[in-house]
């Protein structure tokens, strides 16, 4: 029995090995698709991808990998992040010097910084792009209007985790982009002082108080930036990230039109094969009993889809390494700024938020509560509200479906782009209100001013179209299509047009010197 | 790989064929983008990590070591030298200099023929203030914090940039007043503190709160950074030692609407002063690292002065005043500055009337209060001014009250403004201006001028006038001149121009008994 009982232990520990190995990875590589999908379905990690994919999603066309892009820009971040809080100083009087000798000494420093401060720029940009690819694909009908929600959702979030960022070097710019922040945040003001009753009901001041934690941008504002930057927001990102993922496995994979999907170039238009009997399902994946409603095994084309190990796994792959590479060449080529330590008594002149706000910087020029506050909030209000208004059947996954909504589009595109120009172009050539009639109250300029006018001319634009074609598809086109426009004219007049004062200027080399 | 789909289905087959080839593409891709990711970051280890300037530095001193040991202990050192980062770090000055980590013999006097970076420090400098104790950007500026030349220079997006070879003494003042160093290598500075001393520069602008008001406090001038000064019009390098430096040649070529004179320097008082400026500044440095040559010069800015009234007098008055015994008319200005030595004023003006203009200033024009809460000066200080003031300089007194008074024209005054006021147009108003003021002579609305001249004051003024000045005598009998009345009429309009005192009673006094009393006690009480 001794013996015995020791040729167990001894086979036990010879075999250990082999059991660790087994336990943690299952029957080991899968050698079969079976295999590979059973792998994907119970990994934790792999198991947010369907076992297989709808051949369709895997075409670069269909979503320029943009969402994936994000998530690995948010997963670079991340990383990136938590490595540069070793070295970062949340303090007022260390936290400049920490980011210098993140830049000096700390090895591979200088390269974080820069692969951090670029992945940040390109997320933003990234999420933008996301979101206009969905909408032209008109990927946010019925079901999906949640996820579109939630979308809209993790785009604010990225401009916080951003605008948060910005402010931890303590250097000039980010000091003074958060200056511009704070009094975005007080500027209600501007309405309950015109009102005079900013003494009673102030919530301008409560909100840059708890933006700020004081009436300056300080410590206090520090540690809740740096709070919000690498806790609170990131946290909450991961949530709806999660959410996002989540539902799009739930509301069937990514849109695609329904019926069959051609098969190579001129192969049978979509559409063409009704739900016909013979079609019907032959296969059923247990897999995915429980989803609801369309999804690609138990839809009319089973024989569309494909196992998503390799095909998806490895299309993930490349576009990680892409993304990656891409931050890297970045970060090697150009160094993340670093002005010189935030100094209150020396006003960045001009002083410029982050390039994705210079757009409302521009309105915020005339009035801040506008700006800042009230057309914000319209124009996200109105990008959440999109398709709870545009109820219309359309193929989803295929980019402007009808030749009418390209049309739109282009017809939106002009418009936007010349009334944006104007919106700039006439102000700084003939003055505004304050120029004509110098004692004109506020509040009259806060109502009226180019970029209140501008929203209006878009609303009003969107309107028309929505009552001339009676299509609320087309109606949608044309808001996003305007702001979108708007949002780049705004842009690039607030990054390349404006100098010290905000005045315009053709090029940077005429800025008087300073 | 492939993906086996029933084979029975044609379409099947088509869509694994046609994502078969877009994975062999994505397969290829992926392999190249690897490779070039993997060759993204061993670039950036070598660069930064590998062959940073810095250790090629260090790779050729290491050489010199060896070519310049001479004994066996010298050999061995040279043997053990391995590069590394080197830095100085003090906590208590917020200093963390790695400047050392490319200069590493800058205290090893055996480099002193070596090339840049691996010389030696000019001068004993070091003996005095070793790199371990002192840092190098507590005397150079510059980011000390940098490993490459171009970041420590700190040119751009750095507060205090690397300060030019010239102009290092600046660095002396932080802890240093000029006595001390100025014959152990802060000779520039010395002579920088001794202009600002010397050549007026008190009369217009305040360090440690005394000076005149006319031209910006310069307490801090030393910490002020390339952002905070328009650029504009500077021609070489947008720094602020050179902004100091063409400002200095050409004030108004700078600051186009500057009111600072030319200071007429040579190049060498000019660097010398522009060092002086950038010495100024409170940069937090612990009290204990000052020398006392630094407390003495601290508590001279704003401590009593331990100075004579002619002493006093040269400081903060002679830049505008020069030596007093005469009205000079300023062209920069366009204004007449009165001869408050002139033997005319001395004998008219009393005691108090000078002290309170000197105290109160004339507010509004070039002449800025110097008391306590103005420019800084004591009351004790004020009178000793006042006293040399008083001073006889020389000239003639006694024949005024036998010029035009001794024709005996008093009696009779009137005090009538109205009558005054058109003597006043046909007279004064050219120079006074037809308001009393925005003329080149001196401002007679101005409210400390109205509050503090009494009326025999103003008719002695304008009956004898103020000797080698632009004002000339008014009292004489002869035909077109003025009559002790016609005065006293003039003196009433005079009023009229302060808001506070806007008519004058009768005054039933002889003016020329008044000035007998005076002259006979030296001055008027």
């Amino acid at each position: 029995m001794g013996s015995s009982g020791f040729q167990v232990l001894k086979d036990n520990v010879r075999a250990l090995p082999r059991n660790l190995r087994e336990s943690i990875l299952g029957e080991g590589v899968p050698k079969s698709d079976r295999g590979r999908s059973r792998a994907v379905f119970a990994n934790l990690f792999l198991h947010i991808h369907p076992t297989r994919v709808h051949a369709r999603t895997l075409k670069f066309t269909q979503t320029f990998g943009l969402g994936m892009i994000s998530a690995f820009l948010m997963g670079i971040l991340t990383l990136t992040g938590v490595l540069l809080m070793v070295y970062y100083k949340p303090s007022t009087a260390l936290a400049y010097d920490s980011i210098k000798d993140l830049r000096y000494v700390v090895p591979a420093g200088r390269l974080l910084r820069n692969v951090h401060r670029w992945a940040a720029h390109l997320m933003v940009a990234a999420v933008i792009l996301h979101m206009v690819r969905v909408f032209y694909a008109a990927c946010y009908k019925k079901k999906r209007a949640m996820n579109w929600l939630v979308g809209v959702g993790l785009f604010g979030l990225t401009l916080g985790l951003s605008f948060t960022g910005y402010l931890l070097p303590w250097d000039q710019l980010g000091y003074w982009a958060t200056k511009i922040g704070a009094n975005l945040a007080a500027s209600p003001r501007e309405v309950t002082d015109a009102l005079g009753i900013t003494a009673i009901f102030d919530p301008g001041g409560i909100m840059r108080t708890f933006l700020l934690g004081a009436t300056e941008v300080g410590q206090e504002a520090l540690t809740r930036f740096y709070l919000l930057h690498v806790v609170v927001l990131p946290a909450v990102l991961t949530i709806l990230m999660a959410v996002h993922f989540w539902r799009i496995r739930k509301d069937g994979g990514l849109a695609r039109p329904d019926g069959p999907t051609p098969a190579g170039k001129g192969a049978a238009p979509i559409g063409t094969e009704p739900n016909a009997p013979e079609a019907a399902p032959n296969k059923t994946y247990g897999l995915m009993a429980v989803v609801k409603d369309k999804t690609p095994a138990t839809d009319l084309d089973p024989a569309d889809t494909v196992p998503s190990w390799p095909y998806l796994l490895r299309y993930e792959l490349l576009l990680l390494m892409g993304t990656v590479l891409l931050c890297l060449v970045l970060g090697l080529l150009f160094d993340a700024p670093l002005k010189n330590p935030a100094n209150a008594m020396v006003p960045e002149n001009p002083a410029k938020a982050p390039w994705y706000f210079l757009g409302l910087q521009e309105i915020v020029s005339y009035s801040a509560f506008m700006g800042g506050v009230a057309i914000p909030t319209l124009v996200i209000l109105a990008l959440a509200s999109i398709p709870y208004i545009d109820r219309e059947k359309e193929d989803a996954g295929v980019y402007f479906a009808s030749k009418r909504s390209l049309r739109v589009a282009i017809q939106t595109a002009i418009f936007a782009l010349v009334s944006s120009a104007m919106a700039v172009g006439i102000p700084v050539t003939f003055g505004w209100i304050r120029d004509w009639s110098p004692d004109i109250p506020q509040l009259v300029i806060t109502l009226i001013n180019p970029g209140t006018l501008l929203v209006l001319a878009f609303a009003i634009w969107s309107i028309v179209v929505v009552w001339r074609t009676r299509s609320t598809r087309l109606g949608a086109i044309a808001v996003f299509t305007s702001y979108i426009v708007g949002f780049l004219v705004l842009t690039y007049v607030g990054t390349y047009l404006r100098g010290p004062n905000w005045d315009f200027f053709w090029s940077r080399s005429s800025w008087p010197l300073h | 790989m492939r993906s086996k789909p029933d084979r029975s289905d044609p379409r099947a087959e088509a869509v694994g064929q046609q994502v078969e080839a877009q994975d062999k593409r994505v397969k290829a891709l992926l392999v190249i983008v690897s490779l070039a990711v993997v060759a993204a970051l061993i670039y950036d280890g070598l660069r930064d990590e590998v062959f940073p300037e810095w250790r090629a530095h260090q790779r050729e001193y290491g050489k010199l070591l060896v070519a310049k040991a001479t004994d066996e202990a010298e050999r061995e050192a040279a043997d053990a030298f391995k590069p590394a980062v080197r830095q100085v770090v003090l906590p208590d000055r917020g200093i963390i200099d790695r400047c050392i980590s490319c200069h590493v013999g800058v205290d090893d006097p055996r480099m002193s023929d070596a090339p840049q970076p691996h010389t030696s420090h000019p001068g004993d400098y070091l003996k005095w203030h070793p790199t371990n104790e002192f840092g190098c950007t507590a005397c150079h500026d510059g980011d000390g914090r940098a490993l490459t030349w171009d970041d420590a220079r700190g040119d751009e997006h750095w507060d205090f940039p690397l300060l030019p070879v010239g102009l290092t003494q600046a660095s002396c003042g932080r802890c240093h007043g000029g006595d001390d160093i100025a014959e152990s290598g802060g000779r520039l500075f010395a002579l920088g503190e001794t202009l600002y001393l010397t050549k007026g520069c008190s009369s217009c602008h305040k360090i440690g709160g005394r000076g005149g008001s006319m031209g910006p406090d310069l307490d801090s001038e030393g910490l002020k950074i390339p952002q905070q000064l328009d650029m504009t019009h500077v021609e070489g390098p947008h720094t602020v030692a050179q902004w100091l430096t063409e400002h200095f040649e050409d004030p108004q070529r700078i600051v186009p609407e500057s009111q600072m004179k030319q200071p007429q320097l040579s190049y060498h008082e000019t660097q010398a002063l522009t060092l002086y400026m950038l010495s100024l500044g409170d940069r937090g440095l612990p009290v204990s690292v000052l020398a006392p040559s630094k407390h003495n010069s601290l508590y001279q800015q704003s401590g009593p002065l331990n100075m004579t009234g002619e002493e006093l007098y040269e400081r903060f008055c002679a830049s505008c005043h020069d030596t007093g015994t005469y009205g000079r008319y300023d062209e920069f200005y366009t204004k007449f500055i009165p001869a408050v030595r002139g033997a005319t004023y001395t004998l008219v003006a009393s005691d108090e009337y000078v002290d309170e203009n000197i105290r109160r200033g004339r507010p509004g024009t070039l002449m800025p209060a110097w008391g306590e809460t103005g420019g800084g000066l004591s009351d004790d200080e004020i009178t000793r001014i006042r006293e040399f003031l008083m001073e006889p300089t020389g000239g003639p007194t006694h024949d005024m009250q036998a010029g035009p008074l001794a024709g005996g024209a008093v009696g009779g005054l009137t005090w009538d403004a109205t009558r005054g006021a058109e003597a006043f147009a046909r007279h004064c108003a050219a120079c006074h201006g037809p308001e009393g003021s925005d003329g080149p002579a001196p401002e007679l609305s101005n409210e400390v001028f109205q509050e503090s001249a009494s009326e025999m004051f103003i008719w002695l003024t304008i009956a004898l006038g103020r000797r080698n000045t632009a004002m000339p005598s008014f009292l004489a009998p002869v035909a077109g001149g003025l009559s002790a009345a016609d005065i006293s009429d003039l003196v009433a309009h005079v009023r009229t121009f302060s808001p506070a005192t806007p008519t004058v009673s009768a005054i039933d006094e002889d003016p020329q008994a008044s000035l007998r009393t005076a002259h006979d006690s030296r001055r008027l009480q």
